[in-house]
Protein backbone atom coordinates (compact mmCIF):
# COMPACT_ATOMS: atom_id res chain seq x y z
CA UNK A 1 0.00 0.00 0.00
CA UNK A 2 1.41 3.22 -0.85
CA UNK A 3 0.92 6.87 0.55
CA UNK A 4 0.63 9.44 -1.89
CA UNK A 5 0.75 12.58 -0.60
CA UNK A 6 -0.44 15.49 -2.77
CA UNK A 7 0.23 19.44 -1.71
CA UNK A 8 1.74 22.03 -3.59
CA UNK A 9 3.74 22.85 -0.38
CA UNK A 10 6.68 20.54 -0.09
CA UNK A 11 7.20 21.40 3.67
CA UNK A 12 3.95 20.61 4.55
CA UNK A 13 4.38 17.44 2.06
CA UNK A 14 8.19 16.64 3.79
CA UNK A 15 6.22 17.38 7.64
CA UNK A 16 3.86 14.44 6.86
CA UNK A 17 6.48 12.06 5.80
CA UNK A 18 7.66 12.43 9.01
CA UNK A 19 5.29 12.54 11.04
CA UNK A 20 3.74 9.02 9.69
CA UNK A 21 7.44 7.80 10.33
CA UNK A 22 7.55 8.79 13.31
CA UNK A 23 4.11 7.44 13.75
CA UNK A 24 5.52 3.82 13.14
CA UNK A 25 3.82 4.30 9.51
CA UNK A 26 5.85 2.37 7.37
CA UNK A 27 4.46 2.36 4.05
CA UNK A 28 5.91 4.31 0.50
CA UNK A 29 5.28 7.39 0.67
CA UNK A 30 4.85 9.22 -2.74
CA UNK A 31 4.54 13.26 -2.71
CA UNK A 32 3.69 14.94 -5.73
CA UNK A 33 2.79 18.62 -5.84
CA UNK A 34 0.23 19.47 -8.52
CA UNK A 35 -3.04 18.25 -9.24
CA UNK A 36 -2.13 16.78 -12.80
CA UNK A 37 0.62 14.80 -11.71
CA UNK A 38 -1.70 13.68 -9.02
CA UNK A 39 -4.26 12.42 -11.48
CA UNK A 40 -1.73 11.01 -13.77
CA UNK A 41 -0.34 9.58 -10.87
CA UNK A 42 -3.45 7.58 -9.81
CA UNK A 43 -4.84 6.78 -12.99
CA UNK A 44 -1.23 4.71 -13.97
CA UNK A 45 -1.43 3.21 -10.57
CA UNK A 46 -5.04 1.84 -11.01
CA UNK A 47 -4.14 0.68 -14.79
CA UNK A 48 -1.50 -1.24 -13.62
CA UNK A 49 -3.47 -2.52 -10.42
CA UNK A 50 -6.09 -4.00 -12.36
CA UNK A 51 -5.07 -7.33 -12.79
CA UNK A 52 -4.10 -7.26 -9.33
CA UNK A 53 -5.47 -6.28 -6.16
CA UNK A 54 -7.77 -3.13 -6.20
CA UNK A 55 -6.91 -0.91 -3.60
CA UNK A 56 -3.22 -0.46 -3.21
CA UNK A 57 -3.24 3.51 -3.01
CA UNK A 58 -4.69 5.98 -0.06
CA UNK A 59 -4.70 9.46 -1.28
CA UNK A 60 -3.78 11.94 0.98
CA UNK A 61 -5.13 15.14 -0.76
CA UNK A 62 -4.56 19.03 -0.27
CA UNK A 63 -7.60 20.71 -0.98
CA UNK A 64 -6.03 23.87 -1.39
CA UNK A 65 -3.83 24.02 -4.25
CA UNK A 66 -2.95 27.27 -6.46
CA UNK A 67 -3.19 26.96 -9.86
CA UNK A 68 -3.90 24.22 -12.78
CA UNK A 69 -5.93 21.42 -10.98
CA UNK A 70 -6.64 22.31 -7.32
CA UNK A 71 -7.41 19.55 -4.61
CA UNK A 72 -11.59 19.86 -5.60
CA UNK A 73 -10.89 19.05 -9.24
CA UNK A 74 -8.67 16.03 -8.74
CA UNK A 75 -11.42 14.83 -6.25
CA UNK A 76 -13.87 15.08 -8.71
CA UNK A 77 -11.85 13.39 -11.25
CA UNK A 78 -10.85 10.22 -9.59
CA UNK A 79 -14.45 9.96 -8.11
CA UNK A 80 -15.78 10.68 -11.66
CA UNK A 81 -13.82 7.45 -13.25
CA UNK A 82 -14.97 4.02 -12.74
CA UNK A 83 -11.21 2.60 -12.46
CA UNK A 84 -10.33 5.43 -9.86
CA UNK A 85 -13.41 5.72 -8.02
CA UNK A 86 -12.63 3.31 -4.96
CA UNK A 87 -9.09 4.98 -3.99
CA UNK A 88 -9.06 6.12 -0.38
CA UNK A 89 -8.90 10.11 -0.38
CA UNK A 90 -8.40 11.92 2.94
CA UNK A 91 -9.01 15.26 2.42
CA UNK A 92 -6.06 17.44 4.09
CA UNK A 93 -7.05 21.15 4.94
CA UNK A 94 -4.72 23.87 6.78
CA UNK A 95 -8.38 25.06 8.89
CA UNK A 96 -11.09 23.20 10.58
CA UNK A 97 -13.39 26.27 9.04
CA UNK A 98 -16.31 25.01 8.48
CA UNK A 99 -16.73 25.76 4.81
CA UNK A 100 -14.00 23.77 3.61
CA UNK A 101 -15.06 20.89 5.68
CA UNK A 102 -18.76 21.46 3.84
CA UNK A 103 -17.08 21.44 0.57
CA UNK A 104 -15.36 18.14 1.20
CA UNK A 105 -18.51 16.34 2.38
CA UNK A 106 -20.12 17.82 -0.90
CA UNK A 107 -17.27 15.84 -2.60
CA UNK A 108 -18.34 12.81 -1.60
CA UNK A 109 -15.27 12.57 0.76
CA UNK A 110 -16.14 12.49 4.45
CA UNK A 111 -12.63 12.36 6.08
CA UNK A 112 -10.21 15.00 6.50
CA UNK A 113 -6.95 16.39 8.29
CA UNK A 114 -6.58 19.40 9.55
CA UNK A 115 -2.92 20.05 8.91
CA UNK A 116 -0.02 19.60 10.02
CA UNK A 117 -0.57 16.07 10.04
CA UNK A 118 0.16 14.17 13.31
CA UNK A 119 0.39 10.59 13.13
CA UNK A 120 -2.54 10.01 15.35
CA UNK A 121 -5.19 12.00 13.16
CA UNK A 122 -3.81 10.25 10.10
CA UNK A 123 -4.37 6.93 11.73
CA UNK A 124 -7.85 8.34 13.25
CA UNK A 125 -8.76 8.87 9.64
CA UNK A 126 -7.83 5.71 8.18
CA UNK A 127 -9.88 3.94 10.88
CA UNK A 128 -12.65 6.14 9.96
CA UNK A 129 -12.03 5.16 6.54
CA UNK A 130 -12.27 1.51 7.59
CA UNK A 131 -9.42 0.80 6.32
CA UNK A 132 -6.71 0.54 9.02
CA UNK A 133 -6.14 -3.12 8.94
CA UNK A 134 -5.62 -3.45 4.95
CA UNK A 135 -3.17 -0.14 4.71
CA UNK A 136 -0.91 1.09 7.55
CA UNK A 137 1.66 -1.09 8.50
CA UNK A 138 3.34 -0.38 11.46
CA UNK A 139 6.93 -0.60 12.02
CA UNK A 140 7.79 -2.04 15.82
CA UNK A 141 6.74 1.10 18.29
CA UNK A 142 9.79 3.04 19.21
CA UNK A 143 10.31 5.67 22.42
CA UNK A 144 8.52 8.89 22.01
CA UNK A 145 11.22 11.57 20.49
CA UNK A 146 12.86 8.99 18.13
CA UNK A 147 12.17 9.09 14.26
CA UNK B 1 -68.53 86.47 -3.05
CA UNK B 2 -72.37 87.08 -4.41
CA UNK B 3 -72.97 90.17 -6.42
CA UNK B 4 -76.64 90.80 -8.29
CA UNK B 5 -77.73 93.00 -10.78
CA UNK B 6 -78.55 95.57 -8.00
CA UNK B 7 -75.03 95.87 -6.35
CA UNK B 8 -73.64 96.03 -9.82
CA UNK B 9 -75.67 99.09 -10.77
CA UNK B 10 -74.33 100.33 -7.02
CA UNK B 11 -71.12 99.97 -8.17
CA UNK B 12 -70.81 101.11 -11.89
CA UNK B 13 -73.26 104.30 -10.40
CA UNK B 14 -70.72 104.88 -7.77
CA UNK B 15 -70.81 103.67 -4.18
CA UNK B 16 -73.08 106.48 -2.97
CA UNK B 17 -75.61 104.54 -1.21
CA UNK B 18 -75.38 102.81 2.03
CA UNK B 19 -75.36 99.19 1.13
CA UNK B 20 -73.11 100.21 -2.11
CA UNK B 21 -70.54 101.79 0.78
CA UNK B 22 -70.74 98.44 2.79
CA UNK B 23 -70.15 96.33 0.08
CA UNK B 24 -67.51 98.59 -1.77
CA UNK B 25 -65.43 97.96 1.53
CA UNK B 26 -65.96 94.18 1.24
CA UNK B 27 -64.55 94.07 -2.30
CA UNK B 28 -62.12 96.74 -1.93
CA UNK B 29 -60.26 94.72 1.04
CA UNK B 30 -60.83 91.41 -0.76
CA UNK B 31 -56.72 90.04 -1.04
CA UNK B 32 -57.60 89.16 -4.99
CA UNK B 33 -58.26 91.69 -7.92
CA UNK B 34 -61.76 92.11 -9.31
CA UNK B 35 -62.60 93.74 -12.45
CA UNK B 36 -66.13 94.18 -13.78
CA UNK B 37 -65.88 93.57 -17.41
CA UNK B 38 -69.05 94.39 -19.65
CA UNK B 39 -70.60 92.15 -22.76
CA UNK B 40 -68.57 94.77 -24.99
CA UNK B 41 -65.09 93.60 -23.44
CA UNK B 42 -64.77 96.81 -21.55
CA UNK B 43 -63.41 97.67 -17.84
CA UNK B 44 -66.10 99.14 -16.06
CA UNK B 45 -65.07 98.88 -12.46
CA UNK B 46 -61.89 97.80 -10.42
CA UNK B 47 -60.39 97.25 -7.01
CA UNK B 48 -57.40 98.73 -4.93
CA UNK B 49 -55.72 95.17 -5.53
CA UNK B 50 -56.22 95.46 -9.17
CA UNK B 51 -54.66 98.85 -9.36
CA UNK B 52 -51.80 97.49 -7.32
CA UNK B 53 -51.29 94.15 -8.75
CA UNK B 54 -51.45 95.25 -12.53
CA UNK B 55 -49.78 98.69 -11.99
CA UNK B 56 -52.62 101.00 -13.62
CA UNK B 57 -54.34 103.76 -11.97
CA UNK B 58 -58.09 102.94 -11.75
CA UNK B 59 -58.97 105.38 -14.35
CA UNK B 60 -56.49 104.37 -16.44
CA UNK B 61 -58.36 101.19 -16.21
CA UNK B 62 -61.60 101.71 -16.48
CA UNK B 63 -62.97 101.80 -20.16
CA UNK B 64 -59.67 100.34 -21.71
CA UNK B 65 -60.74 96.64 -23.19
CA UNK B 66 -59.76 93.75 -20.92
CA UNK B 67 -56.89 92.61 -23.22
CA UNK B 68 -55.01 95.65 -21.49
CA UNK B 69 -53.88 93.51 -19.15
CA UNK B 70 -52.93 90.22 -21.32
CA UNK B 71 -49.16 89.58 -22.98
CA UNK B 72 -50.07 90.27 -26.79
CA UNK B 73 -49.80 87.05 -27.63
CA UNK B 74 -53.18 86.09 -26.43
CA UNK B 75 -55.05 89.27 -27.10
CA UNK B 76 -56.70 87.65 -30.38
CA UNK B 77 -57.36 84.87 -28.82
CA UNK B 78 -58.64 85.84 -25.82
CA UNK B 79 -61.33 88.24 -27.73
CA UNK B 80 -62.76 85.43 -29.43
CA UNK B 81 -62.73 83.35 -26.26
CA UNK B 82 -64.60 86.21 -24.45
CA UNK B 83 -67.12 85.78 -26.87
CA UNK B 84 -67.74 82.21 -26.35
CA UNK B 85 -67.81 83.00 -22.56
CA UNK B 86 -70.64 86.22 -23.33
CA UNK B 87 -72.87 82.76 -24.94
CA UNK B 88 -72.61 80.75 -21.78
CA UNK B 89 -71.75 82.65 -19.36
CA UNK B 90 -71.20 80.16 -15.97
CA UNK B 91 -69.07 80.58 -13.16
CA UNK B 92 -66.04 78.58 -13.75
CA UNK B 93 -62.21 79.52 -13.46
CA UNK B 94 -60.57 80.22 -16.51
CA UNK B 95 -58.00 78.35 -18.79
CA UNK B 96 -58.71 75.10 -16.90
CA UNK B 97 -55.54 73.36 -17.28
CA UNK B 98 -53.40 75.51 -18.68
CA UNK B 99 -51.16 78.44 -16.83
CA UNK B 100 -52.36 81.66 -17.54
CA UNK B 101 -50.84 85.28 -17.62
CA UNK B 102 -51.74 88.59 -17.13
CA UNK B 103 -49.68 91.58 -18.08
CA UNK B 104 -48.43 94.84 -16.05
CA UNK B 105 -48.84 98.20 -16.86
CA UNK B 106 -44.61 98.06 -17.18
CA UNK B 107 -45.08 95.08 -19.42
CA UNK B 108 -44.05 92.39 -17.39
CA UNK B 109 -45.82 88.87 -16.96
CA UNK B 110 -46.83 86.99 -13.94
CA UNK B 111 -48.57 83.74 -13.71
CA UNK B 112 -52.47 84.43 -12.56
CA UNK B 113 -55.70 82.20 -11.95
CA UNK B 114 -58.92 83.82 -12.49
CA UNK B 115 -62.36 82.91 -11.48
CA UNK B 116 -65.22 84.10 -13.43
CA UNK B 117 -68.95 85.12 -12.58
CA UNK B 118 -71.60 86.24 -14.64
CA UNK B 119 -73.29 89.38 -13.30
CA UNK B 120 -75.70 92.05 -14.24
CA UNK B 121 -79.29 91.96 -16.14
CA UNK B 122 -79.75 90.71 -19.25
CA UNK B 123 -79.84 93.75 -20.55
CA UNK B 124 -76.27 94.69 -19.68
CA UNK B 125 -74.54 91.53 -19.06
CA UNK B 126 -71.32 91.71 -17.16
CA UNK B 127 -68.63 89.48 -15.99
CA UNK B 128 -67.21 89.64 -12.35
CA UNK B 129 -63.37 88.61 -12.88
CA UNK B 130 -61.23 87.87 -9.41
CA UNK B 131 -57.61 87.50 -10.30
CA UNK B 132 -54.95 86.03 -8.28
CA UNK B 133 -51.09 86.30 -8.54
CA UNK B 134 -49.60 82.79 -8.02
CA UNK B 135 -46.30 83.66 -8.77
CA UNK B 136 -45.05 82.65 -5.42
CA UNK B 137 -47.33 79.15 -5.66
CA UNK B 138 -45.85 78.12 -9.41
CA UNK B 139 -42.24 78.75 -7.32
CA UNK B 140 -43.27 76.81 -4.42
CA UNK B 141 -44.35 73.71 -7.26
CA UNK B 142 -41.53 74.56 -9.06
CA UNK B 143 -39.40 74.21 -5.48
CA UNK B 144 -41.32 70.99 -4.88
CA UNK B 145 -40.72 69.51 -7.85
CA UNK B 146 -37.03 69.93 -8.15
CA UNK B 147 -36.97 68.77 -4.57
CA UNK B 148 -38.64 65.79 -5.49
CA UNK B 149 -36.37 64.89 -7.74
CA UNK B 150 -33.27 65.48 -6.17
CA UNK B 151 -34.98 63.19 -3.31
CA UNK B 152 -35.53 60.80 -6.03
CA UNK B 153 -31.72 61.20 -7.16
CA UNK B 154 -30.58 61.33 -3.56
CA UNK B 155 -32.72 57.87 -2.84
CA UNK B 156 -30.65 56.79 -6.18
CA UNK B 157 -27.82 57.20 -5.09
CA UNK B 158 -27.74 55.86 -1.01
CA UNK B 159 -29.26 53.20 -3.34
CA UNK B 160 -26.34 52.47 -5.46
CA UNK B 161 -24.09 53.10 -2.62
CA UNK B 162 -25.65 50.59 -0.57
CA UNK B 163 -25.05 48.18 -3.31
CA UNK B 164 -21.42 49.21 -3.61
CA UNK B 165 -20.88 48.85 0.12
CA UNK B 166 -22.51 45.48 0.12
CA UNK B 167 -20.71 44.33 -2.49
CA UNK B 168 -17.32 45.88 -1.19
CA UNK B 169 -17.71 44.29 2.54
CA UNK B 170 -18.50 40.81 0.53
CA UNK B 171 -15.34 41.29 -1.10
CA UNK B 172 -13.55 42.04 1.82
CA UNK B 173 -15.06 38.93 3.57
CA UNK B 174 -13.70 37.08 0.91
CA UNK B 175 -10.51 38.52 0.97
CA UNK B 176 -10.04 37.92 4.39
CA UNK B 177 -11.12 34.47 4.12
CA UNK B 178 -8.59 34.07 1.27
CA UNK B 179 -5.66 35.43 3.14
CA UNK B 180 -6.03 33.39 6.02
CA UNK B 181 -5.73 30.48 4.58
CA UNK B 182 -3.13 31.65 2.19
CA UNK B 183 -1.68 33.02 6.03
CA UNK B 184 -2.46 29.32 7.59
CA UNK B 185 0.18 27.42 5.20
CA UNK B 186 3.32 28.84 5.69
CA UNK B 187 2.48 28.99 9.42
CA UNK B 188 1.79 25.09 9.44
CA UNK B 189 5.44 24.59 8.35
CA UNK B 190 6.86 27.00 11.17
CA UNK B 191 4.33 24.99 13.90
CA UNK B 192 5.72 21.48 11.76
CA UNK B 193 9.58 21.94 11.57
CA UNK B 194 10.03 24.07 14.87
CA UNK B 195 8.44 20.55 16.44
CA UNK B 196 11.08 18.94 14.14
CA UNK B 197 13.98 20.93 15.68
CA UNK B 198 12.77 19.95 19.18
CA UNK B 199 12.24 16.22 17.79
CA UNK B 200 16.33 17.19 16.49
CA UNK B 201 16.95 18.47 20.03
CA UNK B 202 16.07 15.04 21.97
CA UNK B 203 18.26 13.17 19.63
CA UNK B 204 20.98 15.42 20.06
CA UNK B 205 20.54 15.07 23.79
CA UNK B 206 20.39 11.37 23.51
CA UNK B 207 23.54 11.46 21.15
CA UNK B 208 25.77 13.34 23.44
CA UNK B 209 24.79 11.51 26.22
CA UNK B 210 26.04 8.54 24.71
CA UNK B 211 29.22 10.20 23.80
CA UNK B 212 32.35 10.28 26.15
CA UNK B 213 33.34 13.64 26.76
CA UNK B 214 34.47 15.59 29.43
CA UNK B 215 31.88 17.16 31.65
CA UNK B 216 32.77 20.81 30.48
CA UNK B 217 32.28 20.02 27.21
CA UNK B 218 29.05 17.65 28.26
CA UNK B 219 27.23 20.48 29.78
CA UNK B 220 28.34 22.99 27.25
CA UNK B 221 26.51 21.08 24.68
CA UNK B 222 23.52 20.50 26.64
CA UNK B 223 23.33 24.43 27.46
CA UNK B 224 23.38 24.98 23.43
CA UNK B 225 20.87 22.84 23.12
CA UNK B 226 18.74 23.06 26.22
CA UNK B 227 19.04 27.54 26.34
CA UNK B 228 20.07 28.49 22.63
CA UNK B 229 18.00 26.02 20.43
CA UNK B 230 14.89 25.25 22.67
CA UNK B 231 15.08 28.65 23.79
CA UNK B 232 14.97 30.73 20.48
CA UNK B 233 12.04 27.69 19.42
CA UNK B 234 10.22 28.40 22.72
CA UNK B 235 9.80 32.11 21.38
CA UNK B 236 9.15 31.08 17.59
CA UNK B 237 6.54 28.63 19.07
CA UNK B 238 4.82 31.49 21.20
CA UNK B 239 4.92 33.68 18.07
CA UNK B 240 3.60 31.20 15.86
CA UNK B 241 0.81 30.25 18.33
CA UNK B 242 0.02 34.14 18.66
CA UNK B 243 -0.44 33.88 14.65
CA UNK B 244 -2.52 31.16 14.60
CA UNK B 245 -5.11 32.89 16.87
CA UNK B 246 -4.77 36.13 14.75
CA UNK B 247 -5.44 34.17 11.51
CA UNK B 248 -8.50 32.03 13.64
CA UNK B 249 -9.75 35.32 14.68
CA UNK B 250 -10.27 36.57 11.56
CA UNK B 251 -11.60 33.72 9.78
CA UNK B 252 -14.14 33.25 12.65
CA UNK B 253 -14.91 37.05 11.78
CA UNK B 254 -15.09 36.64 8.19
CA UNK B 255 -17.56 33.29 8.66
CA UNK B 256 -19.96 35.74 11.05
CA UNK B 257 -20.09 38.06 8.24
CA UNK B 258 -21.57 35.57 5.69
CA UNK B 259 -23.24 33.29 7.95
CA UNK B 260 -27.21 33.12 7.26
CA UNK B 261 -29.25 33.52 10.23
CA UNK B 262 -32.73 32.41 11.25
CA UNK B 263 -35.40 34.63 12.15
CA UNK B 264 -36.61 32.50 14.87
CA UNK B 265 -39.06 33.85 17.52
CA UNK B 266 -36.66 33.19 20.78
CA UNK B 267 -37.56 31.98 24.47
CA UNK B 268 -34.88 34.30 25.54
CA UNK B 269 -35.12 33.18 29.06
CA UNK B 270 -34.35 30.02 27.56
CA UNK B 271 -31.53 30.93 25.22
CA UNK B 272 -29.85 32.85 27.83
CA UNK B 273 -30.58 29.59 30.51
CA UNK B 274 -28.79 27.21 27.69
CA UNK B 275 -25.89 29.34 26.79
CA UNK B 276 -25.20 30.03 30.78
CA UNK B 277 -26.39 27.30 32.31
CA UNK B 278 -22.38 25.55 31.01
CA UNK B 279 -20.91 27.98 32.76
CA UNK B 280 -22.86 28.73 36.01
CA UNK B 281 -21.24 26.16 37.98
CA UNK B 282 -17.88 26.90 37.51
CA UNK B 283 -18.03 30.47 38.04
CA UNK B 284 -20.05 30.42 41.25
CA UNK B 285 -17.74 27.54 42.93
CA UNK B 286 -15.31 30.33 41.99
CA UNK B 287 -17.88 32.79 44.23
CA UNK B 288 -19.25 34.65 41.29
CA UNK B 289 -23.12 35.37 40.99
CA UNK B 290 -24.92 35.24 37.90
CA UNK B 291 -28.80 36.42 37.83
CA UNK B 292 -30.93 36.41 35.55
CA UNK B 293 -34.16 38.56 35.35
CA UNK B 294 -37.48 38.17 33.37
CA UNK B 295 -36.53 38.41 29.40
CA UNK B 296 -38.97 39.36 26.75
CA UNK B 297 -39.14 37.23 23.76
CA UNK B 298 -37.13 38.69 20.79
CA UNK B 299 -36.89 37.73 17.06
CA UNK B 300 -33.65 36.13 15.63
CA UNK B 301 -31.11 32.99 15.44
CA UNK B 302 -31.19 31.02 18.76
CA UNK B 303 -27.20 29.80 18.15
CA UNK B 304 -26.40 33.53 17.43
CA UNK B 305 -28.10 35.17 19.79
CA UNK B 306 -26.13 32.35 22.66
CA UNK B 307 -23.63 33.28 21.16
CA UNK B 308 -23.66 36.93 21.80
CA UNK B 309 -24.77 36.50 25.41
CA UNK B 310 -22.09 33.33 25.92
CA UNK B 311 -19.28 36.52 25.10
CA UNK B 312 -20.78 39.35 26.88
CA UNK B 313 -21.22 37.16 30.03
CA UNK B 314 -17.24 35.72 29.76
CA UNK B 315 -16.32 39.49 29.15
CA UNK B 316 -18.60 40.28 32.45
CA UNK B 317 -16.41 37.60 34.72
CA UNK B 318 -12.52 37.89 32.70
CA UNK B 319 -12.67 41.53 33.74
CA UNK B 320 -13.77 41.04 37.14
CA UNK B 321 -12.64 43.61 40.29
CA UNK B 322 -10.14 41.19 42.26
CA UNK B 323 -11.72 43.18 45.13
CA UNK B 324 -15.11 42.19 44.91
CA UNK B 325 -16.62 38.80 44.10
CA UNK B 326 -18.24 39.74 40.30
CA UNK B 327 -22.27 39.52 40.31
CA UNK B 328 -23.42 39.51 36.47
CA UNK B 329 -26.94 40.72 36.22
CA UNK B 330 -28.59 39.78 32.78
CA UNK B 331 -32.23 41.89 32.19
CA UNK B 332 -34.26 42.61 29.35
CA UNK B 333 -37.18 44.89 28.23
CA UNK B 334 -39.16 45.53 25.51
CA UNK B 335 -41.29 48.19 23.52
CA UNK B 336 -43.39 48.32 20.36
CA UNK B 337 -40.72 48.52 18.23
CA UNK B 338 -37.61 46.22 19.67
CA UNK B 339 -36.30 44.35 22.47
CA UNK B 340 -33.56 45.42 25.06
CA UNK B 341 -31.59 43.20 26.83
CA UNK B 342 -28.46 43.95 29.12
CA UNK B 343 -25.59 42.32 30.59
CA UNK B 344 -24.32 44.32 33.85
CA UNK B 345 -21.48 43.37 35.84
CA UNK B 346 -19.80 45.00 39.02
CA UNK B 347 -15.80 44.52 36.89
CA UNK B 348 -13.52 47.07 36.50
CA UNK B 349 -14.99 48.97 33.73
CA UNK B 350 -13.98 50.34 30.66
CA UNK B 351 -11.20 52.90 30.50
CA UNK B 352 -13.11 56.09 28.50
CA UNK B 353 -10.22 56.03 25.69
CA UNK B 354 -11.11 52.65 24.83
CA UNK B 355 -15.27 53.46 24.16
CA UNK B 356 -14.55 54.47 20.67
CA UNK B 357 -12.77 51.46 19.41
CA UNK B 358 -14.50 48.85 21.69
CA UNK B 359 -16.17 46.90 18.86
CA UNK B 360 -13.45 46.74 16.58
CA UNK B 361 -11.21 43.90 15.98
CA UNK B 362 -8.04 43.02 17.45
CA UNK B 363 -8.28 45.92 20.38
CA UNK B 364 -7.67 44.60 23.63
CA UNK B 365 -8.09 47.31 26.54
CA UNK B 366 -7.25 44.92 29.12
CA UNK B 367 -4.35 42.78 27.51
CA UNK B 368 -2.89 41.57 31.20
CA UNK B 369 -6.20 41.02 32.66
CA UNK B 370 -6.76 38.02 30.25
CA UNK B 371 -5.68 36.32 26.98
CA UNK B 372 -7.97 36.84 23.97
CA UNK B 373 -7.73 37.48 20.72
CA UNK B 374 -9.63 40.89 20.65
CA UNK B 375 -12.07 39.32 18.50
CA UNK B 376 -14.96 38.68 20.82
CA UNK B 377 -16.85 42.15 20.52
CA UNK B 378 -16.17 42.57 16.87
CA UNK B 379 -17.72 39.03 15.97
CA UNK B 380 -20.67 40.59 18.53
CA UNK B 381 -21.62 43.48 17.08
CA UNK B 382 -21.68 41.57 13.94
CA UNK B 383 -23.94 38.78 15.12
CA UNK B 384 -26.32 41.96 16.45
CA UNK B 385 -26.85 43.82 13.26
CA UNK B 386 -26.55 41.13 11.08
CA UNK B 387 -30.10 40.14 13.42
CA UNK B 388 -30.99 43.60 12.81
CA UNK B 389 -30.07 45.04 16.30
CA UNK B 390 -27.81 47.64 18.06
CA UNK B 391 -25.29 47.17 20.61
CA UNK B 392 -23.62 49.64 22.74
CA UNK B 393 -22.10 49.75 26.51
CA UNK B 394 -21.73 51.90 29.30
CA UNK B 395 -19.46 51.86 32.48
CA UNK B 396 -21.93 51.97 35.45
CA UNK B 397 -21.64 53.99 39.20
CA UNK B 398 -20.20 53.50 41.13
CA UNK B 399 -18.32 50.63 39.21
CA UNK B 400 -18.39 47.64 36.66
CA UNK B 401 -19.69 48.09 33.09
CA UNK B 402 -23.07 47.17 31.19
CA UNK B 403 -23.27 46.01 27.46
CA UNK B 404 -26.86 46.66 26.00
CA UNK B 405 -28.22 45.17 22.62
CA UNK B 406 -31.37 45.11 20.92
CA UNK B 407 -33.44 42.43 18.85
CA UNK B 408 -36.36 42.82 16.69
CA UNK B 409 -39.69 41.93 18.44
CA UNK B 410 -41.70 41.95 15.16
CA UNK B 411 -41.32 38.85 12.74
CA UNK B 412 -39.07 40.34 9.94
CA UNK B 413 -41.06 41.74 7.26
CA UNK B 414 -39.86 40.83 3.15
CA UNK B 415 -36.35 41.62 2.52
CA UNK B 416 -36.28 45.11 1.45
CA UNK B 417 -34.62 46.13 -2.00
CA UNK B 418 -30.98 47.30 -0.26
Amino acid sequence: MTILVVDDDEGHCELIRRNLRRGGVSNPVVTLHRGEDALHYVRERARQDRSGEPERLLLLLDINMPGGLNGVDVLREIKADPATRKVPVIILTTTDDPREIGRCYDLGCSVYITKPVEAQAFIDAIERLGLFVSIVSLAPVAPAGTP
Amino acid sequence: MMLDGTHQEEMTAGPHSAGGTIFQAVVESAPYAMLLVDDAGEITWVNGEAERLFGYSRTDLTGQPIELLLPDRVRVAHRMLRGAYARDPVPRPMGAGRTLHARRKDGSEFPVEVGLKPVGSAARPSVLAAVTDITLRRRAEADLRHLNKALATANQALRRANAEISRKSEEVESFVYIVSHDLRAPLVNLQGFSRELEFGCARLDQAVAALDLPEAARDQLKTIVAEDILGALRFIGASVAKFDRLINALLTLSRTGTQTYRHDRLDMAAVVAATIDAVRRSTEAEGATIVVDTLPEAFGDATAVGQVVANLVHNALKYADPDRPPRVEIGGAADRQEAHFWVRDNGIGIPAHAFPRLFQVFQRFHPERAPGNGIGLAAVKRIVERLGGRIWAENRDPAGTAFHFTLPCHPPKAQPEC
